[in-house]
C-alpha cells in the first residue's frame, strides 16, 4: 500500500488495518515484522514499481516463514531474508519479462507524497544502474551488508562483488555530482 | 553560448557513502510507515504459516504411506525400493532452451498463481468496511440495491476491481446522457468504467466519470487488475433526464489496493509444440514486407518475447492467445515494426510499428550543410560555429541572416533579466526563451535563437529527437531596448527542416519496462503547475503527453538520461506553454519549464 493511501486509510479505519498487523505479531513473527520495512525499503531499489516490490516482500516474508527452520544464526536473520529477496527480485525480474504488457503501456500509479529531492536523486541513480550492479549496490551500500554475505546472497564471488561495487559506485558518483 | 548548468563536482566517497545512508535510512522509514497501516506483513506471514503447515502435513503423509510401503514390502518379500517418497516442486519448470521446436529463446513457462504469493483478496479484506461510519458496498446486489434506494445524491462507498480492458468510451444514446452542461458534464462524453466484483470478472458495475474527473478513475495496465473503493453518487444534479439519474456518477477514489497481474495471466501455461522464434522472426519479416513501401535490407531484430494476452470483455468472455510478439527495426534505424504471430500456428494477427522509442538505431550525424541548399535568395547560409557567429557580429541592422544547424530535444537555454528588458509588445526576451542551434547533431559549438511572440516558432520536438534545420535569423531586433540583445539572434522562419531522428546518446537505452500511465502522469503534471505557478496562472489546456528520454546535454555534448512523461499544458490565452517532466517509473514530477506555444510544424 502506497504511502497516500496508508495515511487515508489510517485516517479512515486504521484500527481495522491495525488488528491484522497486531495478530501476526503475537504469533510470534516478530522479528520478520521488524524487518519488513527494511525489505521493502531494497524491494524498491531492487524492482521498478509499487507492485512489484510488495509483492517481493510478500513472497520474501512467506519463504522465511517456511523455511525459518534452515537459519543457523538466528543473529544473521537481517541478511538472510535479504538474500531471499535478492534471488526473489532475480526470479520476478526473469518471470516478469514474459508476463508483463508486450504494448508498451505502462502501471498506473496514483500521485501520492513522495520522497525528498535527494532521495529521488539517489533512487533514479541507483535505478539506473544494471541489475547486478544495482542489487550489489543496494545490498552493500544501502542495507549495509557485507562483501561476503552480498556475495553469497547473489551467487557470486567476492572479487566479482567488489568489481559491480566499484562500477557501481563510480557510476553513481558521476550521476549525483 | 552555451547552456547555463553550473559545473558538475563528483562527490567524494565519503559524501557519497554519507548521501546513500541518509536516503537509505528515510527509505526505510518510509516503508515503516508505508506498512504499519497495511496488511502485507500480516497476510504474507499468515500465507506463509499456512503453506508451512501444508507442506508439514504432506510430508507426514508420504512418510507415513512410505512406511506402510515399506512394511507391506517386507511382509510380502517383493524386494522394491523403499525409499520414503520426498515431495517435488511442480513439474512444471521452464521450457528452457533449446527447446524442441528449436528456439533459441529461454521461455519459461508461467508461474502457478499460488507459488508468487499474489493471493486475489476480495477487496474488503484490505478495505476498510465503512468509511464515515457508512458501509462499504461491494460491486454486485449489495451495491445495485444500495444505489436503487437512493432517493438523493448522497455518497454511497462502493468497493471492487479494475480490470484491463474495461475502461473506455461506452456507447449511450443522447436519451440515456442527460444534457450536456457547460461544466462538469455528466455523462457527455459518455465515459464509463465498469468496476468488478473480483479480480477475474463477475458482476460489473459502470461508474461514469465526468469530464474534469476523468482521470481520477486511471485504469490499470494490461493485464493488471487492481482493487478499489471509489465514492459515487447517483441522481446527479446535472443531470435532467429519467435514465441519467440512476447512473453512478464518481466523486472520488478513495483507495486503491495493490495492483496485481490478472489472475488469467499468472495461471497461463505456455502451450507445448509451438513454433521456434526463427520461425516467428521469418513469419514477421514476410508480413512487413507484404505492405508497401518496400523496406530494403534485413529488417534486424529488436525484442522477440513469447507472452500471452489475456482480455476481459464486458461480458466476461476471456479471450487468451499465446503469441510471439516480434519488433523489428528498419534498416535505417528510424522504424519499429511490431508483429504479433500466433505461437502455435504461426499465423500473424496483428502488425503495429512506429517511430523506434528506445534507441538501437544507427545514427548518422549529417553535416547540415550536405543536406541544406549553400544559399537563399543569393546570400549564403552559414553553419553555427565560427561562421555564424562572424556573420552576426558583422551585422548592423535586422537583414536575415540564414544558419544552419542541429535542434537537439531539450536544449533550451535558460537565462535572467540582464538579457534584454521587458517590453510591452512582442515581447523580445520578455521571457528569455531561447532554443539552442547546434553545429552537430552531437552538440559541439551553439548559438542561441531568441524568440519572440510575434514570430513563427521553432518546431517543437520530443525529448529524444534531433532535426536539421536552416532559420532565417535577424540581428537588432526593433524590440531589444539595450545595448547587449542586439547581437542576438532572433528568429524569423525556420526555412528548411532535415528529417528527425532519434538522438545518439539513446542509443542502448532502453525504455523502462514498467511506468506510470500517460492519465496518471497528466494527473501529476497538472497538480505540479496548480501547486507551483508559473506565468500568470490560471487555466490550462492539455497539449500533450509524450513518454520518452530525457536528455540534458552538457556543453561537452554528454548527457544525463532519464525516462519521463513530457507533459505540456498551454495557458489559456494561447501563449505560453509549461511541460512538466514527471519521472516515468515513479510518476514524480521533478521540474516545470515554460515556453511560448509552439505549433507542430
Amino acid at each position: 500500500m502506497r504511502a497516500g493511501t496508508a495515511a487515508l486509510a489510517t485516517s479512515l479505519e486504521g484500527e481495522h488495518l491495525r488488528v491484522v498487523t497486531d495478530e501476526a505479531v503475537a504469533a510470534g513473527d516478530r522479528e520478520l515484522v521488524a524487518l519488513a520495512p527494511v525489505l521493502l525499503a531494497a524491494a524498491r531499489y531492487l524492482v521498478r514499481s509499487e507492485a512489484d516490490a510488495a509483492d517481493l516482500v510478500q513472497a520474501t516474508l512467506e519463504i522465511a516463514v517456511r523455511r525459518r527452520s534452515q537459519l543457523r544464526d538466528p543473529a544473521s536473520l537481517r541478511a538472510w531474508l535479504l538474500a531471499i529477496e535478492t534471488r526473489e527480485a532475480f526470479r520476478l525480474r526473469r518471470r516478469l519479462r514474459w508476463l508483463v504488457s508486450l504494448e508498451g503501456r505502462g502501471v498506473v500509479e496514483v500521485a501520492v507524497a513522495g520522497p525528498s529531492t535527494d532521495d529521488l536523486a539517489v533512487r533514479q541513480a541507483v535505478a539506473a544502474l544494471p541489475p547486478r550492479m544495482r542489487i550489489a549496490v543496494v545490498l552493500h551500500h544501502l542495507a549495509a551488508l557485507p562483501v561476503a554475505q552480498t556475495a553469497e546472497a547473489m551467487g557470486i564471488s567476492e572479487n566479482t562483488v567488489k568489481t559491480l561495487l566499484r562500477l557501481g559506485l563510480a557510476r553513481l558518483r558521476e550521476v549525483l555530482a | 553560448m552555451t547552456t547555463s548548468r553550473t559545473p558538475r563536482i563528483p562527490p567524494t566517497d565519503e559524501e557519497l557513502e554519507a548521501r546513500l545512508q541518509a536516503s537509505w535510512g528515510r527509505a526505510v522509514a518510509r516503508a515503516g510507515d508505508d506498512l504499519a497501516s497495511g496488511d502485507l506483513v500480516a497476510s504474507a506471514l499468515a500465507a506463509g504459516r499456512r503453506r508451512d503447515a501444508r507442506r508439514v502435513a504432506v510430508r507426514l503423509t508420504f512418510g507415513v504411506a512410505a512406511v506402510l510401503v515399506l512394511g507391506l514390502a517386507i511382509i510380502v518379500g517383493s524386494g522394491g525400493h523403499p525409499n520414503p517418497v520426498e515431495p517435488r516442486p511442480s513439474p512444471a519448470g521452464p521450457v528452457g532452451s533449446p527447446s524442441a521446436s528449436g528456439s533459441p529463446v529461454p521461455v519459461e513457462s508461467a508461474v502457478p498463481v499460488e507459488s508468487v504469493g499474489v493471493p486475489v483478496l476480495h477487496p474488503n479484506v484490505t478495505f476498510p468496511p465503512s468509511v464515515d461510519g457508512q458501509a462499504v458496498v461491494a460491486v454486485g446486489p449489495e451495491a445495485d440495491a444500495k444505489l436503487a434506494a437512493a432517493t438523493d445524491d448522497s455518497p454511497i462507498y462502493v468497493s471492487g476491481w479494475l480490470v484491463d480492458g474495461d475502461w473506455g468510451w461506452t456507447q449511450c444514446s443522447q436519451a440515456s446522457r442527460g444534457v450536456p452542461a457547460p461544466s462538469g458534464t455528466i455523462g457527455s462524453d459518455c465515459i464509463g468504467t465498469l468496476i468488478r466484483a473480483a479480480a477475474d470478472g463477475g458482476p460489473a458495475l459502470r461508474i461514469f466519470s465526468t469530464v474534469t474527473e476523468r482521470p481520477s478513475l486511471a485504469p490499470p495496465g494490461p493485464a493488471r487488475v487492481q482493487p478499489v473503493l471509489v465514492q459515487v453518487h447517483v441522481r446527479d444534479p446535472r443531470c435532467d433526464g429519467p435514465d441519467c439519474a440512476r447512473m453512478p456518477v464518481v466523486d472520488r477514489v478513495l483507495l486503491y489496493g495493490a495492483m496485481r497481474l490478472a489472475p488469467a495471466i499468472l495461471a497461463a501455461t505456455l502451450p507445448s509444440g509451438g513454433i521456434s522464434a526463427e520461425q516467428a522472426v521469418d513469419i514477421a519479416r514476410g508480413q512487413i514486407q507484404r505492405y508497401p513501401p518496400p523496406k530494403p535490407g534485413q529488417l534486424p531484430v529488436l525484442r522477440v518475447v513469447a507472452g500471452t494476452g489475456a482480455w476481459l470483455d464486458e461480458d466476461s468472455d476471456r479471450y487468451d492467445r499465446w503469441e510471439w510478439v516480434v519488433h523489428l527495426m528498419s534498416d535505417e534505424g528510424y522504424t519499429e515494426y511490431v508483429v504479433s504471430v500466433d505461437y502455435l500456428d504461426g499465423t500473424p494477427f496483428s502488425m503495429g510499428g512506429g517511430p523506434i522509442a528506445a534507441g538501437v538505431a544507427p545514427t548518422p550525424v549529417l553535416d547540415p550543410g550536405q543536406i541544406f541548399p549553400p544559399t537563399i535568395d543569393g546570400q549564403a547560409v552559414v553553419t553555427v560555429g565560427p561562421d555564424a557567429d562572424a556573420r552576426i557580429a558583422a551585422a548592423t541592422d535586422d537583414s536575415p541572416i540564414y544558419v544552419s544547424g542541429w535542434l537537439l530535444g531539450s536544449d533550451r537555454l535558460s537565462c535572467g533579466f540582464e538579457l534584454g528588458t521587458p517590453a510591452p509588445n512582442g515581447v523580445f526576451f520578455a521571457d528569455c526563451t531561447a532554443t539552442l542551434l547546434r553545429a552537430t547533431g552531437d552538440g559541439g559549438a551553439s548559438l542561441p535563437i531568441f524568440l519572440s511572440r510575434t514570430g513563427d516558432h521553432l518546431a517543437r520536438l520530443g525529448p529524444t529527437q534531433q532535426r536539421p534545420v536552416l532559420l532565417q535569423v535577424h540581428t537588432h531586433d526593433p524590440g531589444c531596448l539595450v545595448a547587449d540583445c542586439t547581437s542576438k539572434a532572433v528568429f524569423d522562419r525556420v526555412v528548411m527542416y532535415g528529417a528527425a531522428r532519434i538522438a545518439p546518446w539513446i542509443v542502448g537505452a532502453t525504455q523502462p519496462p514498467e511506468g506510470v500511465s500517460m492519465e496518471a502522469a497528466v494527473t501529476v503534471a497538472h497538480r505540479y503547475l496548480t501547486d507551483h505557478p508559473m506565468g500568470s496562472g490560471g487555466d490550462l489546456v492539455l497539449l500533450s503527453a509524450e513518454a520518452g528520454l530525457s536528455a540534458v546535454v552538457d556543453e561537452g555534448g554528454a548527457a544525463d538520461t532519464t525516462w519521463i512523461w513530457a507533459v505540456t499544458f498551454a495557458t489559456a490565452d494561447g501563449y505560453e506553454t509549461y511541460t512538466v517532466d514527471v519521472d516515468y517509473r515513479h510518476g514524480t514530477a521533478s521540474h516545470a519549464h515554460g515556453g511560448l506555444l509552439l505549433p507542430p510544424p
